[in-house]
């Protein structure tokens, strides 16, 4: 515990917890039994299951009615949220002296019993490298990624390495039409070019704050992003754009063989 | 007097306040001017600035690269010689013309060809969006594209979302090729000498006025079907599939279609009939009399049948694994 590397941010309890687990070697881990050979086969080991949560009250912020406009207030409670449950995950991980975090989730939670209370959630498997090399970000913090084991291994064979879940987070209010616009536009078959060129200011706002938080860790590219596209609780013309992915870098050649075709019998039906 | 007093954090246990020293992030609003000047370029039928520069600092290697592809599917793209550039997108709201109280027009066939229009219309300004971002990152194809489609009302949204992909060593086409397909699929086609050729969507929407023969099915006490509504049905799916097949031809060579999903949808509506300049009394649908009312109007119960499926458009090339030059003589040829 003298470690200065400590973080200051923990409950007691939460260090209480990761000392036992470190001292006695029993890992907890959310991977399912090909997830972790495949961890073990590259190279790593897991060494337990590590969370961050943060329960916030998302503040209050006046739209205008006829007017395309980020609702920043919320843009920025959600996005600091979402940062300060990651941040305690990766202190948890750091308590493990762990090299990063794999598997990561996070979730978000409108709570019932507040109105503008929500509950955001983070949690992942530490793991770190057998052969003592060292995978921490340039910010030294534990390497951050939201893949599956199998999904790690494949990444590390083809020669590429996680830098950190990056995320960007932009609410928008989409305007509403006046009365007098509604009117002159009923009867034509027509673009409502106001509406989409909403729906473009918030969705390259938040890609853009992905792809700047990637450059900050001096990542090489991106994989893996989804785009959610949500309306939370704040009605139909407030939508929330939230970019996120796994920030790569190359570190060595592939190793991977050619695959072979391999046409499975049963469709795996995953939709968006 | 504090109303808002902040409760000391260390009450009851000897936690760290964890918020301390914290900083905040801001972000600025926007600018209206910008805002105007996107509104004015959408108009003019190109892309907003964001949606440019993003492109741009992308391709220039200012900024990472992102992908919707997943891990393996990079890995396949590497090998394949794929080199994704970046994330691209395209969205349209399009809205079909109404009267002044939110009602469509249908035409005589009482289809409703405004709406059917207007989700066409929010496909293709999309997809031109898509492939212009695309043109911009000097791609050859945009992959892994999943698009969503929203109505409300008589409002179509419609937004796509891909990677874009450059074949490395091939000459870049003016006509970026756009495919739902994941890098997976698409090596698994050109392994079997397909190629992917086109998003195509098939949509119909037809209005169904029903008298008494078919409302006394519908609350009958006897197993039946509602053949009437059945048939109907049918009919709107053929014209769907026909509009499907259309739009794959009118994109380039299609041999078939993969990767389809449909929907369909039966739902209660009224329909509005207008006397217009005749002096009938009224309409006879079904065996049921509806008579004029004294504004020569009369409202009609009805069904609406809409039928709707997405897919690819896929051509035959070879019956043996594709060679670079067939691939990149298809993307030349695209029009």
């Amino acid at each position: 515990m003298a470690d200065p590397e400590v973080p200051k941010d923990l409950p007691e309890d939460a260090l209480t917890r990761l000392d036992t687990q470190s001292g006695h070697y029993v890992f907890t881990s959310d991977l399912s039994v090909n997830e972790f050979i495949l961890v073990d086969e590259a190279g790593f080991e897991p060494l337990g299951l590590v969370m961050g949560s943060s329960i916030y009250h998302i503040g209050y912020q006046q739209s205008n009615w006829s007017k395309n406009q980020e609702m920043t207030v919320l843009s920025q409670a959600m996005y600091n949220a979402r940062e300060l449950a990651m941040t305690r995950m990766e202190e948890e991980a750091d308590q493990l002296r762990a090299d990063g975090i794999i598997g990561v989730r996070l979730e978000v939670k409108h709570a019932e019993w507040g109105q503008h209370l929500a509950e955001f959630i983070a949690v992942g498997t530490a793991v770190r490298a057998k052969d003592g090399s060292n995978h921490r970000t340039v910010k030294n913090k534990p390497f951050t990624s939201d893949l599956s084991g199998q999904d790690f291994w494949t990444l590390m064979r083809a020669g590429y390495r996680p830098v950190s879940l990056v995320m960007g987070s932009c609410v928008y209010h989409i305007a509403h039409q006046s009365v007098a616009q509604s009117l002159r536009q009923m009867g034509q078959n027509r673009e409502l070019t106001i509406y989409t060129q909403g729906l473009y200011d918030a969705r390259e706002r938040a890609m853009e704050r992905m792809q700047t938080e990637a450059a900050e860790l001096k990542a090489l590219g991106i994989v893996g992003v989804h785009l959610h596209e949500q309306s939370h609780q704040w009605g139909a013309h407030v939508i929330e754009f939230f970019a996120v992915g796994t920030a790569v870098v190359k570190f060595q050649e592939s190793q991977l063989t050619t695959p072979s075709l391999v046409l499975p019998l049963t469709d795996t039906g995953d939709t968006l | 007097m504090p109303w808002f007093r902040k409760t000391p954090s260390t009450s009851g246990t000897n936690n760290p306040d964890p918020l301390a020293g914290r900083q905040w992030l801001q972000y600025a609003p926007e600018d209206a001017a910008q805002c105007q000047a996107d509104q004015d370029a959408l108009e003019r039928g190109t892309i907003p600035e964001g949606a440019k520069r993003r492109v741009q600092r992308t391709v220039s290697g200012e900024m990472p690269w992102m992908s919707t592809l997943s891990v393996s599917e990079l890995f396949l793209a590497e090998l394949l010689h794929i080199e994704p550039i970046v994330q691209v997108a395209g969205s349209c709201y399009y809205h079909a013309s109404t009267d002044q109280r939110n009602r469509i027009y249908l035409d005589s066939n009482l289809d409703a060809a405004n709406l059917v229009r207007a989700y066409y219309q929010a496909k293709d300004v999309s997809l031109e969006r898509l492939r212009e971002e695309a043109r911009n990152a000097g791609a050859h194809a945009v992959i892994d594209a999943k698009h969503h489609f929203k109505r409300e009302g008589t409002l179509v949204h419609f937004s796509i979302v891909g990677t874009a992909v450059r074949f490395k060593g091939l000459q870049v086409p003016r006509h970026p090729l756009v495919s739902s397909l994941s890098a997976d699929d698409i090596y698994r086609l050109w392994q079997r000498g397909w190629m992917p050729m086109n998003f195509v969507l098939g949509y119909h929407w037809h209005c169904m006025p029903v008298g008494y023969r078919t409302r006394s099915a519908t609350v009958s006490w006897y197993n039946q079907e509602v053949t009437t509504v059945t048939e109907r049905l049918m009919e709107t799916r053929n014209h769907a599939m026909d509009r499907m097949r259309k739009d794959a031809a009118e994109h380039g060579r299609a041999d078939g279609l993969v990767g389809v999903s449909v929907e369909s949808q039966i739902e209660e509506t009224e329909l509005m009939f207008s006397r217009g300049m005749g002096w009938d009394p009224g309409i006879t649908i079904d065996g049921t009399f509806f008579p004029y009312e004294e504004n020569g109007m009369v409202e009609v119960p009805a069904f609406n049948t809409e039928f709707f499926a997405t897919g690819t458009a896929v051509a035959r090339l070879s019956r043996v694994p594709l060679l670079t030059s067939q691939i990149e003589a298809v993307l030349t040829l695209q029009s």
